[in-house]
């Protein structure tokens, strides 16, 4: 039974670089409508450059903010020159997905060719578990479940008080109505993308300090149960990615104690995959439209 | 307003060379048949749609490349003929988003302003707005148009979807008081008769052209011309040279 | 030298049975079937585990098993696809469920399938997969294995011409312009009396077939089936091929085929190494996904786009080429129209 508990704790952990991914894919496929499936690569990036500023000697807190901002310079790169191209082409939604998955070969393939194809080993120091009731949990894990927190916290309060926020989510609902109240949509879509961003490349820093490694490939194993959160938790909505984040990231270790660990994913996937047979309606949230809409 | 201008989609030109002009505290109403490009004027003059042809001006000044949330920040208000209101924000939202170039404690004031020209949207200033009846959800989208005090309004079927009492206190009510206001609205209606009651000016539009352009009053009394072009089209336009199509002066 | 040419003609056969499937359900029915490569796979497996034999007393696990003559593994293999096209599309195609849930549905499947066979050993021997699948008629030609290879091409030449004829045939019937009519406009088809959701699951059940006789053919001559060979990027790669030679038309679609996996996929693997071990497979990777954006920039509608017929006064019909512009009018998207709300 205590080992049960243990997995919820660990599930937690792993809820955390899930949470992440899941808020930032939500705002980007909110915003755009695009299933971009280059997020896996961004986060990647984001994992590796939080290695290597610790690697460097920093620390790798500030690598995890570092890992964030290169994150959301390439998310703005990628989206105003390769996505918005095509977009403005009128590529319909089905096209973009496979439009970002083609940018994600180039990024993933790239990065893993300037590194030979390494997969890096994160040192950091060794610590003992703490206890908390049935759960153990070292000071890092504490502190990366505490982050998620925050990040929620902030981003939930963000879109709901700001006037930014509001805009953000107007912009969402109907960008030809906000435009009509007077919203500059192009900028609040470039927010968008570097918050996003953010968001994507500190999932993936966060994500490589839990599992301690990581190469070009990290994110895509993340990728798939971010996708699986945020659409689960109703593909526009905050809440409900983190709460699926939660959902998973439990389920996934359970099963794993369970003695089916070759299926924790399978187990994710089948879930999504019933609830999308079953009540397609609960995944339109706020932001279904028909056409990517990247740039105004 | 509108300067012999065009607008259509792709290779299809839907209005052709209209001008059509609103002074200040003019209700001036756009009056067809369906697909007369009443609907695409309006997008075009909101810039929703590129200038084919032509020039879009407000107030002496060529707003033909100006971005539509700009046009919004230099004084032109618009309330869609479908979705003019965020469904799944409240109204409290859907005002401020109204006045989002405005400083944040002038809307407060201005939102409360605004409520007290539509009294029934005090009580509902928390509840979301898809969930609100026909009128007062068009009654909201008015009122988020107005936040901002624009100076000219345009109105795009705002009675569609509306029942006739309803339709009749959103034009007579809402329509009129701001007339009378001095607010300049410019207005896509189909409802004929009732609009004709609370314009001062209107253009009749067939086909992407303008064939009528009379006061109210004498459109009102024009009934077999404008029965003639409504259900017949009537007989094909003349070449602008003639002034015929056009209506600025 | 023969290698590489005989090789690359085999493959281009497999590729070009592959986007042929993919085409008839994406290009002709609009269907987007993202887990397109399980059902390759399952003809794979099939195949082999009914030429193989039981599997007590092999180093190998599987489920069935028999040793079955040529050529019932490959017709085993098709119907393995089709059957399974028939259960997915059973539950998924007759749904009202938007076409980009569709496709991630059939994504999700495909990835759950693979986990699966990977965790459980005892289906398909996991992740060590199928080997020592029998060649056809390698005990009775007694060739060496280039002229094995170049007889592989022959038989695969034939195949292929059959299939192409038959596709070619299937779509010039009133079935096959119904199916058009479904894609480029599923509620007035349905108003003219077309069974929609019959035509999906019978078009899915037909490229799923021919997914499962391209997957059978590969395992035969290959001898081997393993996971590694059938990941998304498997479909990603088709898909794009269907894109570039040009969608709708089995023509593009095997120029497609030549294109993309052939010249960009197979044939760099012949290259000499350079670099690090491994930089050659990652070049070809952002190659191929260079190929694609820029492709899809330049000719959205591919290399071949679709002719369109237009029937003249009078009955007659003519064709005119369709203008590679835009993507739109394109087979259906993800669009959907935005319901009031």
């Amino acid at each position: 039974m205590s080992l049960y508990l243990e997995a919820v704790g660990f599930g937690v952990v792993a809820a955390a670089s899930i949470a992440i991914g899941a808020m930032g894919f939500t705002l980007q496929f909110g915003l755009t409508n695009v299933l971009n499936i280059g997020y896996g690569s961004i986060m990647s990036l984001g994992g590796l450059v939080a290695y290597a500023c610790h690697a460097a000697g920093m620390s790798i807190w500030l690598g995890l903010a570092i890992g964030g901002l290169s994150a959301s310079a390439m998310t703005l790169l990628v989206a105003k020159t390769i996505l918005s191209v095509f977009a403005r082409r009128g590529a319909g939604l089905f096209e973009m997905a496979m439009i970002t998955f083609g940018v994600s070969l180039i990024i993933e393939y790239g990065i893993a060719s300037a590194t030979q194809n390494n997969t890096y080993s994160l040192f950091l120091a060794v610590e003992h578990a703490m206890t908390l009731g049935p759960f153990h949990f070292t000071k890092v894990q504490l502190v990366l479940v505490g982050l998620a927190i925050a990040v929620f916290v902030v981003l939930d309060l963000f879109l709901r008080l700001t006037k930014l926020g509001l805009a953000l989510r107007a912009t969402a609902i109907d960008p030809d109505l906000a435009r009509a109240s007077g919203i500059q949509t192009n900028r609040i879509v470039t927010a968008a993308w570097l918050m996003s961003g953010f968001l994507c490349g500190l999932a993936g820093g966060v994500f490589t300090i839990n599992i301690l490694t990581v190469n070009a490939f990290t994110g895509d194993t993340l990728l798939s149960l971010v996708i699986v959160s945020a659409l689960l938790g109703t593909a526009g909505s905050v809440r409900g990615a983190v709460l699926a984040a939660l959902v998973i990231g439990i389920a996934t270790q359970v099963a794993s104690v369970a003695g089916a660990s070759g299926y924790d994913s399978a187990v994710a996937y089948g879930f999504l995959a019933l609830v999308l047979l079953a009540r397609p309606k609960t995944l339109q949230g706020e932001l279904v439209t028909d056409k990517a809409q990247i740039t105004v | 307003m509108a300067d012999e201008v065009s607008f259509g989609y792709g290779s299809l030109t839907v209005v052709d060379r209209v001008s059509i002009q609103v002074g200040p505290g003019e209700t001036v109403v756009l009056l067809g048949p369906n697909g007369a490009g009443k609907s695409t004027l309006v997008k075009g003059l909101i810039g929703h749609l590129p200038v084919l042809a032509g020039a879009v001006r407000f107030e002496s000044s060529d707003i033909s490349k100006v971005s539509s949330p700009k046009r919004v920040r230099l004084g032109v208000g618009y309330v869609p003929q479908t979705k003019d209101v965020f469904p799944t924000l409240s109204v409290a939202e859907n005002l401020r988003m109204g006045a989002y170039a405005m400083p944040r404690h002038a809307v407060r004031d201005r939102a409360d302003e605004v409520i007290s020209l539509f009294p029934a949207l005090e009580r509902l200033r928390r509840r979301r707005a898809g969930t609100l009846s026909g009128g007062e959800r068009k009654m909201l989208a008015i009122a988020r148009a107005l936040m901002p005090s624009p100076r000219m309004l345009i109105l795009d079927e705002p009675t569609s979807n509306l029942a006739p009492k309803i339709a009749k206190d959103v034009l007579e009510e809402v329509v009129g008081r701001l007339a009378s206001a001095g607010q300049a609205v410019l207005m896509v209606e189909q409802r004929v008769e009732m609009a004709l009651e609370v314009a001062s000016f209107g253009y009749v539009l067939v086909q992407g052209h303008v064939r009528l352009a009379r006061p109210a009053q004498a459109l009102r009394e024009s009934e077999d011309e404008l029965a003639e072009l409504f259900f017949r089209g009537g007989a094909p336009p003349v070449p602008a040279a003639t002034g015929q199509t056009g209506g600025s002066a | 030298m023969q290698a590489f040419v005989s090789i690359s003609l085999v493959y281009l056969g497999i590729y070009a049975l592959s986007a042929w499937s993919l085409n008839l359900q994406y290009g002709y029915a609009g269907i987007i079937n993202f887990g397109w490569i399980v059902f390759q796979a399952i003809g794979a497996y099939i195949a082999g585990v009914t030429a193989l034999g039981t599997s007590s007393g092999s180093f190998q696990t599987y489920i069935l098993g028999a040793r079955l003559p040529f050529p019932l593994p490959l017709l085993m293999g098709t119907l393995a696809g089709g059957v399974l096209a028939l259960v997915l599309g059973a539950l998924i195609l007759t749904r009202r469920i938007r076409p980009d849930f569709q496709a991630v549905i059939l994504l999700v499947v495909s990835i759950i399938a693979a986990q699966v066979v990977i965790a459980t050993p005892s289906i398909f021997d996991g992740s060590n997969g199928l080997s020592n699948i029998p060649k056809p008629f390698n005990g009775a030609l007694h060739l060496s294995d280039q002229g094995y290879q170049w007889f592989y091409v022959g038989w695969m030449a034939v195949l292929c011409i059959i299939v192409f004829a038959g596709l070619q045939w299937l779509c010039r019937t009133s079935w096959g312009r119904a199916l058009k009519a479904v894609r480029e406009d599923e509620t007035l088809a349905a108003y003219s009396g077309i069974n929609v959701p019959l035509l999906r699951v019978v078009v899915f059940v037909i490229g799923g077939a021919i997914a499962g006789f391209s997957g059978a053919l590969l395992a035969e001559f290959l001898g081997t089936w393993s996971p590694d060979a059938w990941n998304f990027v498997e479909t990603f790669v088709v898909f794009v091929a269907v894109y570039v030679g040009g969608r709708g038309n089995h023509v593009g679609a095997l120029l497609g085929a030549f294109l993309v996996p052939v010249v960009f996929g197979v044939m760099p693997s012949f290259l000499p190494e350079f670099g690090y071990p491994g930089l050659s497979a990652n070049l070809e990777w952002i190659v191929i996904a260079l190929l694609w954006l820029v492709t899809f920039y330049l000719r959205p509608a591919g290399i071949l786009p679709e002719r369109r017929y237009v029937a003249k006064r009078g009955g007659a019909s003519s064709s005119a080429s369709m203008r590679p512009t835009t993507p739109s009018p394109a087979p259906p998207t993800m669009d959907e129209p935005r319901t009031a709300s």
